[in-house]
């Protein structure tokens, strides 16, 4: 059974192999719209207690994020300047005065990360040889901003520190493509007639980010180790 | 002969000394208004129309117009002016067929009107007590007319064929059901309450008081409205203090439910991520804030930021002739570019705008002074690269056209 798997598989990709290529517009750009589970490492930087946990729990929140690339390098595979923006937010519920147990009152976290990046996409294969997997990294710089809210909408002040603020960091992700037009050639060739659209892709990536300012302290963790899936444009 | 003749023209001139005037034809609705200024007629959903039921009077509106004795004071006009007659005003349920055998529309006191042959424009005010003509707490939904009838001097057909004006007006006083289920807990000079819904219910209106109120005295309590089956009560709530809250849903046309059970929650002070963050971090925890530029743009003088600043001006900054200078120019200008940042609104986005990626170079390079240059000098390096490139590119562009000619 596995051997006929395995020798069909091989047969798909052999004749993608043989599938010609085909002329395309130019293309300087990419646009990535992706998604993922995000909780802040915010109890990493504090000593004695899990004031995240205590209130939002140990359950990630849903994170969403779009980038936007200049591939300004294009040979073997491209390189691309990218900039993201996204947000996500957390909800959980305030303790008593005494900090024992949970009240009524709702409580939010919520981040906005901004981040410039390097990014490579090893592209060559799938262009070259039709594999329809394009493997890729990012390095770049964040800078996460973040605020809470109080039950009644308002940021908190609290001995004279302000419950928002900004953090900076870095981030590396690695991720893997998968090349849409390798399912319909016809529809992605019309895709960039009409559309200027040259690639589309599914992706899955792991995102890693360290955002403490570089460490110092009296800074919030907003770290994590993640993942994301999205979706990806080249145009 | 001569009395023969004068005979002759007073006939001939009978007919034409009493020239027929056309009778009035149409009525129309000129305006309708309240009898007196002290009230204002409630237009609710609509107006009062001849083509369809628009206008609602609910239960309240019953009560003040009927208690206070008010009156509708409608105008109308006819066409052409008349030869004389009278008008005359009824009030009913369905006034379409008068005059009928069942004469459902009656007569109001007082209402019938001689017509001038001058005039073309008439008012007459009808009581709400007549024209409501039910007590106001009975849950009645139904449709009340009023009907103007103008009976020229000159008309001589069937009755129902007389100009008439029909004015409808819809009695709703039928409340929807009270709410049941209200549940209220009580966060940091907050309440959050929350009920079942009411079919038929438009809205809600919470009441709420550190008193025990009756229906009769919701107007006197604090309250507020929700579209949905929750709501927050934030105003004038304070932590340690007993509140009663109950709800009552309220229809499209205005009409009140009775209370809904009364609950009693007492807030009380609570302790949200950030407090709880600085407690448990203590020195640790983050100041939070952006602040650059002091305290005019974002944040203040203590800020770690600003402390990063200073640390920038006096290592950096000072150690140059031209660093200097333009500390000095920042002390001469700053205070008074900051005093007029801090007065104005758009100027503080502005100037934000500006600075903000300014500020964030230069905490970057308050935090790590290595990954900054990094980056400025990656950023010099990609954009000579990116010239070159483009000048090569150009090049080849002019090369190619010129071996093309």
């Amino acid at each position: 059974m596995l051997s006929r798997v395995v020798a069909w598989f091989t047969f798909a990709v052999v004749g993608l192999c043989a599938l010609p290529l085909r002329a395309e517009s130019p293309q300087n750009f990419a646009f990535e719209l992706k998604f993922g589970p995000y909780k802040p490492q915010v109890d990493s930087s504090v000593k004695n207690g899990t004031p995240y946990k205590d209130i939002f729990g140990s359950n990630p929140f849903f994170f969403t994020q779009i980038e936007f690339d200049w591939q300004f390098w294009r040979k073997v595979g491209s390189f691309g300047l990218g900039f993201t923006l996204g947000y996500g937010r957390d909800k959980g519920k305030a303790l008593t005065a005494d900090g024992t147990d949970k009240s009524a009152d709702k409580a939010e976290f919520h981040i906005l990360p901004l981040a410039i990046m390097l990014v490579y996409r090893f592209d060559y294969v799938a262009k070259r040889f039709n594999v329809p997997l394009v493997p890729y990294v990012k390095f770049g710089f964040d800078y996460y901003i973040w605020w809470t809210r109080t039950a009644t909408g308002k940021i908190p002040v609290v001995d004279g520190k302000k419950g928002y603020g900004g953090t900076w960091g870095f981030h590396v992700n690695a991720g893997l493509a998968f090349l849409l037009d390798f399912f319909s050639p016809g529809t992605a060739k019309s895709f960039d007639a009409e559309v200027g659209v040259n690639h589309s892709y599914l992706f899955a990536e792991l995102f890693y980010a360290k955002v403490n300012n570089f460490f110092r302290s009296r800074s919030i963790d907003l770290s994590d180790l993640t993942f994301t899936v999205g979706l990806a444009f080249e145009f | 002969m001569r009395v023969a003749s004068i005979l002759s023209l007073l006939i001939l001139l009978g007919p034409l000394s009493s020239v027929s005037r056309a009778q009035v034809s149409t009525i129309t609705l000129f305006s309708y208004e309240p009898s007196d200024s002290s009230f204002e007629l409630d237009d609710r959903l609509g107006q009062i129309s001849t083509n369809k039921v628009e206008y609602v009077i609910n239960h309240d509106d019953c009560v003040e117009y009927k208690q206070q004795g008010r009156g509708l004071k409608v105008t109308f006009d006819v066409s052409p002016a008349p030869t004389g007659g009278t008008w005359s005003v009824e009030v009913g349920n369905d006034c379409s067929n008068e005059p009928s055998a069942t004469d459902e529309c009656k007569l109001v006191e007082d209402g019938s009107r001689s017509l001038q042959t001058t005039v073309t424009r008439y008012s007459y005010t009808v009581p709400f007590e007549q024209l409501i003509d039910i007590d106001c707490d009975t849950t009645a939904d139904k449709q009340r007319e009023m009907l103007i009838i103008v009976t020229d001097a000159s008309f001589t057909g069937e009755e129902t064929a007389k100009p008439k004006l029909e004015l409808r007006v819809r009695l709703d006083f039928t409340p929807p059901s009270a709410p049941s289920g209200v549940e209220a807990s009580g966060g940091s000079n907050n309440i959050n309450v929350s009920w079942s819904s009411v079919e038929g219910a438009d809205s809600y209106r919470v009441y709420y008081s550190d008193k025990e109120f009756t229906f009769e005295e919701r107007d006197s309590v604090d309250s507020k409205s929700a579209s949905s089956t929750s709501v927050q009560l934030t105003g004038s709530i304070e932590n340690g203090r007993t509140y009663y809250v109950t709800v009552a849903a309220v229809d499209e046309n205005g009409n009140e439910s009775a209370f809904a059970n009364f609950v009693s929650v007492v807030p009380e002070q609570t302790q949200g991520f950030y407090e709880h963050y600085v407690k448990t971090a203590g020195e640790d925890a983050d100041d939070g804030g952006f602040c650059f530029v002091a305290t005019a743009t974002f944040g203040s003088y203590d800020d770690r930021r600003v402390v990063s600043l200073r640390h920038f001006r006096d290592t950096v900054l000072a150690t140059s002739n031209v660093g200097r200078s333009l500390i000095a120019a920042y002390y001469s200008y700053g205070p008074i570019w900051a005093s007029a940042i801090a007065e104005n609104r758009y100027a503080r986005y502005v100037v934000g705008a500006v600075l903000w990626p300014i500020a964030m170079l230069i905490e970057l390079y308050g935090a790590s002074a290595w990954l900054f240059w990094l980056l400025v000098l990656s950023s010099a390096g990609a954009t000579v690269y990116w010239r070159r490139r483009r000048r090569h590119i150009l090049q080849r562009t002019l090369v190619s056209s010129e071996g093309g000619n």
